[in-house]
């Protein structure tokens, strides 16, 4: 009997030892957040590392570091360290494509699939990581930031 | 008799484990074509490889770009668009790292195409090639008929370049890198989408400058 319980708590503690969703190491986490707020915190930046890897690694590479000037690097951004509500809106709605401008710009494309919550998570996890400490961003926050995009 | 067998089964696996000749030559890709001719008044066969039909591109600073631009050379084409959100983003990381391999080789020179001529326009491509930082001698990027971009993408080079709404960005396109060689013919096909694929185009492009020295 006695042997049967350790099995499984061998199991356990393997299948703990196997959790691939560990802290990003290049991710800031603040000290000054209580136990609660720090597990929302640290679920956040998880999720949000991998939908950036899914989303938009692609083109800002999983480093963050971008590629050439075509693709923007996220490293230090004062984009998302200042307006990081225009930041919201670029991954929901994409850059506009404005006759004005001919089509100079390399666009970035719009993901309106992607929800609040995901949003709110990509940007906690970008908005933290590669040397920006931008803090938690909710998915309130979010909402507030998509009011003031204009969607095209 | 056993016995016999098993030095036999013996010599087949030392002669499997034999390494594949280094040396061995690109092949010459693409369906050869049969055609009648004429030597000293004699009709006779000949066969003639699948060549790169002839084209007439415009590249980012608006020059014309022809077959005889790639004259004495090897290149490298693929197929592309600017504002493609999936696989272009990698064809252009792997494609750079050929550039800058083969940056101080005048034998070798990088050719794109779009496939989104309405959109990617000369100025486009400038723009395109200037974020990028390469120089125009060696990577050209090209525009040109919608028509015959994808006509020469299917025929010549043997990929997939058409519209399709369906698609993410709006266009269907192989991420296949295409090494041709001074005769206009396709020497192989590599996946622009993986490193351990480019670094063996890499090495193939190296293979196929020294058959050219011999």
């Amino acid at each position: 009997m006695n042997n049967n319980y350790f099995s499984l708590f061998s199991i356990c503690f393997l299948m703990l030892g196997c959790n691939s969703h560990q802290k990003p190491a290049e991710s800031y986490f603040p000290e000054n957040f209580d136990d609660v707020s720090q597990i929302k915190y640290a679920q956040y930046i998880i999720q949000g590392k991998i939908l950036y890897n899914a989303n938009c690694s692609n083109c800002h590479q999983h480093s963050g570091q971008g590629f050439r000037n075509l693709y923007p690097a996220l490293i230090m951004s004062t984009t998302l360290t200042n307006d990081i509500g225009s930041a919201a809106c670029l991954i929901k709605y994409g850059t506009k494509k404005s006759k004005k401008a001919s089509n100079l710009n390399i666009l970035m494309p719009a993901q309106t699939e992607l929800s609040n919550l995901e949003i709110a998570e990509i940007l906690t996890y970008i908005g933290n990581s590669w040397g920006n400490q931008k803090g938690f961003i909710s998915v309130n926050n979010v909402a507030k930031y998509l009011v003031d995009c204009t969607p095209h | 008799m056993k016995g016999y067998i098993l030095i036999g089964c013996l010599f087949f696996f030392i002669g499997a484990c034999k390494e594949i000749k280094p040396n061995f030559e690109l092949p010459i890709l693409g369906r050869t074509k049969i055609i009648n001719i004429e030597v000293n008044g004699v009709l006779t066969k000949d066969t003639i490889s699948h060549r790169i039909a002839d084209f007439t591109f415009v590249n980012q600073d608006g020059a014309i770009v022809t077959n005889s631009s790639f004259k004495n050379k090897i290149y490298v084409a693929d197929f592309f668009f600017i504002n493609c959100p999936s696989i272009c983003p990698e064809m252009s990381k792997q494609m750079y790292r050929i550039y800058e391999k083969f940056l101080e080789n005048e034998h070798v020179s990088l050719l794109s195409h779009t496939i989104d001529p309405e959109y990617d326009t000369v100025a486009a491509l400038a723009n395109y090639a200037r974020l990028l930082g390469v120089n125009s001698e060696k990577w050209q990027f090209v525009t040109g008929d919608k028509e015959q971009i994808y006509n020469i993408g299917e025929t010549s080079y043997m990929v997939v370049a058409n519209e399709d709404k369906n698609a993410p960005g709006g266009f269907i396109h192989s991420g296949a890198f295409l090494l041709i060689d001074k005769e206009r013919q396709v020497r192989g096909v590599y996946d622009g989408t993986v490193t351990s694929q480019v670094d063996l185009l890499i090495k193939d492009i190296n293979k196929l400058l020294m058959s050219y020295e011999q």
